[in-house]
Order: structure tokens, then sequence, then C-alpha cells
């Protein structure tokens, strides 16, 4: 009934190919603008925002490099976290060793390192594919922690090989609270995300998903495969750079090379899994869910117990709410196997139509 | 069959170095074996676990110290891929013949 393009018409190619093309869309983004950048920093407490909505967002950011790799240009990587632990102790040592540098030019000098590395351990993509190409990122997984705990620069030679942020100061204003914390990761990752929607809508990103789809055809039809690929993996590692930067700076302070182990890599490809792959609006969901679920799990089982009187220990709250949190994540890929994102535009076809049948 | 090969290797596994958690890590470990080899190959599965196996040892032994050791995390993946680029099937795979 309210969601529907009828009655809005364009009148020159700049509207016509506009992100947002229904008025609807436009007024939502905007409304969940303001609602993230005023609304939850004047509402929200520090536990929110330190241990919810911080890592919420860096998430999203990681899951996005993740997806522009695997979703969008068809390479299967499980290398994320590896990409992320060179953009933090990249971050690190050019804030350390550059003191002049600006915070957001450490941030970015992290990034352009990962992007270096994933351009290094993409080359094999020209040549294997598909699984072969996991085992390949697998080694650069395991490649770089390793270098990383063993080479002392990284982490100025201390000796258990953890790092402690930087204070982060721009133009003067020293961020330490949660709350600024979290607005500059906002903005960070907004701007991200709207580089990376307009990426995938031009030249580039239709070059990633013709190799995703068939990479035969696509070096058929005059793409070049290598430039391609490599692209996807520079921009994809870029992102889990920065996002890595971003997970010491401004979530964790004070971080380990194990904080960026495999399994931080298997949770970015399940957000993107759970999410959808190949959709930016699926990182953002599959990131909430993987976050959020755990401690809505946990709120649950506290209200059950509360509730029924029963005690239960820690330990097996904890496997109750994992065996859940694997059943749930089992459900949702039965029930729709392209992620919530799917989910979401299958609702949004039906409102189009709602409240009449045809 | 997949489980009950898998079994096996388990229970064999567990009677030599004792069961924890850590277990799932030996999982990934048969990813470079398998590729090592190649797909749809049994042969290829002992050859490459073999061969995997043991250059793992042999590099921790010979090149580990002159590095500073703990490569054997690595080592396997590192030997699968520089194998993949020679040879993208494995040992005894099949050749695959893309077609558009």
């Amino acid at each position: 009934m309210f969601y529907r393009e009828s009655g809005q018409f364009k009148s020159s190619y700049a509207e016509d190919q506009q992100i947002f093309p229904i008025r609807q869309d436009r007024i939502g983004i905007a409304a969940l603008l303001v609602l993230a950048f005023v609304v939850v920093p004047l509402t929200a407490d520090q536990y929110w925002f330190s241990a919810i909505l911080t890592p919420f967002l860096i998430f999203s950011l990681a899951a996005l490099g993740l997806n522009i790799l695997t979703g969008y240009a068809g390479q299967l990587s499980l290398g994320t976290a590896a990409f992320m632990a060179i953009g933090a102790f990249m971050a690190y040592n050019v804030e350390l060793r550059l003191p002049w540098m600006p915070i957001l030019g450490s941030f970015a000098i992290g990034g352009l390192c990962a992007a270096a590395v994933g351009v290094v351990f993409g080359l094999p993509s020209l040549r294997i594919k598909g699984f072969y190409l996991a085992v390949a990122t697998l080694a650069c997984q395991f490649f770089v922690l390793w270098a990383i705990n063993r080479i002392g620069w990284f982490s100025n030679n201390s000796s258990s090989g953890v790092i402690t942020a930087q204070k982060i100061v721009i133009a003067g204003y020293t961020l330490d609270t949660p709350a600024a914390k979290y607005l500059l990761t906002l903005a960070i990752v907004t701007l991200m995300s709207l580089a990376a929607k307009n990426l995938m809508r031009s030249e580039t990103g239709r070059a990633f998903m013709a190799v995703r789809d068939m990479d035969v055809a696509a070096e058929v039809v005059g793409i070049r495969m290598m430039h391609t690929k490599l692209l996807a993996f520079a921009i994809s590692s870029f992102y889990c750079g920065v996002a890595g930067a971003l997970f010491a700076f401004c979530y964790l302070g004070t971080v380990e090379p194990e904080a960026f182990n495999l399994d931080l890599s298997f949770r970015v490809l399940f957000m993107i899994i759970i999410g959808g792959v190949g959709s930016i609006l699926g990182c953002y969901l599959g990131s909430a869910f993987i976050i959020l679920l755990p401690i809505l799990l946990n709120l649950v089982a506290g209200g059950v117990s509360h509730t029924f009187g029963v005690e239960i220990n820690h330990a097996s709250l904890s496997n109750i709410e994992l065996i859940v949190f694997g059943s749930l994540i089992i459900f949702f890929l039965i029930v729709e196997p392209h992620g919530l994102a799917r989910l979401w535009q299958i609702a949004k076809e039906k409102l189009r139509l709602w409240p009449f049948p045809h | 069959m997949a489980g009950f090969v898998a079994l096996v290797a388990g229970l064999m596994w567990g009677a030599r170095s004792g069961v924890q958690f850590s277990l799932t890590f030996i999982a990934l470990k048969a990813l470079p074996v398998l590729i090592l080899g190649g797909f749809e190959s049994v042969p290829g599965a002992i050859v490459g676990g073999l061969i995997i196996g043991a250059s793992e040892k042999l590099a921790e032994v010979y090149i580990g110290p002159l590095v500073g050791g703990g490569i054997e995390s690595w080592f396997p993946y590192v030997l699968a891929l520089a194998f993949l680029l020679i040879r993208p099937e494995g040992l005894f795979g099949e050749k695959h013949i893309d077609r558009v």
C-alpha cells in the first residue's frame, strides 16, 4: 500500500540511476542514519556502546570486505582474520613509529598493507578456484599469524605479542569515551558502505559479478581476469584491514595476535552466509545475527531460569547457548538459503501489493 | 562412509595424542592432504597424507630453526599452495576442462 514506486516519475538520468530509486527507501535510510548518529548516542549507555554497537559495526565492515570478495567476485576466502590482523598491527606500528601521522591516515595505511598482502595471496586465485582457493587463503591465515607472533617488529618487541592501541586523537580532540569511539566507527563504516554500494553499481562491480557467475565466459567477453581478481582481493583486504584497525583501536584497545585466529575468519564467513552472499544489507543483518543472538539467548536463558526458579549453572548455560545458536543457523539456512537479505527482499515484494492479493 | 573413515582416523589420533577441543584443527589439516593428492582419488589421499605428514615434520626439524620454529602450523598449507600452482588438479586428480 505505502511501499511502492508507482507515481514516482524520473525525468533525468541522474534520478534514474540513484542508489535508492524509491522515495520510501530514501526516507527509511535517512531515518536510520539519524537514529544511528543522533538518537543512539543520546540514549544508549556505556555497555551498549562498548559491548554491542561498536563490535556490531566493526564486524559489519569485515563482513562487507569478505562479501566483496566472496559474494560479488566469487572467490572463497578463509583469511579474513589475517587481513584484519595486518590492519590492526600495521596501524599500531604507523602510530608508534610516525607520531605525526593522523589516526585516520594510520587506519588507511593499515588497510593498504592488508591490501598488498591480499594481492600476494590472491595470486593463486588466477590458477585455482573454489575449494582449492580456500586452502590458499587458509595458508595466508596461518602464515600471517605466525609472522606476527614471531617477528618482534610487529608488536614492538613485546614478549607476549600483545599491543596496546594508542589514544585516538582527531584534530586535537581525544576520543576516549565509548560513545565517541562508536561515532568514529559509525562514520567510517557508513562512508565505506556507501563506497562499496557505489562500486558494485559501477563497471568494476559488474566485472566482479561476471567473474563470479562464470569466469571463463567473463574472460571471453573481454574482462581482464588478473586485473579483476586481484582488484577484488585488494579491495576486500583493504576493508578487512580497516575493520581490523578499528577492532584494535575502537573496540578492544589491547590486542594479541591470537584474537585474529581462524575462528574469527569463520565467524565473518558465517555472517555473510547467514546475512546473504552478494548483498550489502546482508553484511549488517548477518553481523547483527551473529553478535546479538548470543546476547539475546543469554537474556532469555536468564529470564527462564528466573521465572521458573531453575538454577542453571554457567557451564551448561553457555553450552545450551551454543546448541541453540547452531540449530538456529541451520534452521535459517534451510528456510532461506539465500540469507536474511533475501527475506527482506521478499518482504519488499509482498509490500508492493499489500493489502491486495494480486 | 565419510563419517566412518573420519571416525577411524579420530580413534587412531586419539589413541596417539589424547583428545582435546583443539582436535578440530586436525580436520583442517586434512584439506591440504586432499588437495595435494587430488580430489576423487583414494590413492591420492594416502600419498598426499604421507607427503604432508613427512614434509611437515622434516620442515620443522630442518627449516624451522632458521626462521624461529613453529612453522608446522602453516607449512602444509603453503606446500599445498605451491603444489597447486604447478599442478592445479593435484597429484592424481582428474583434469577438468572448462566449458562455456
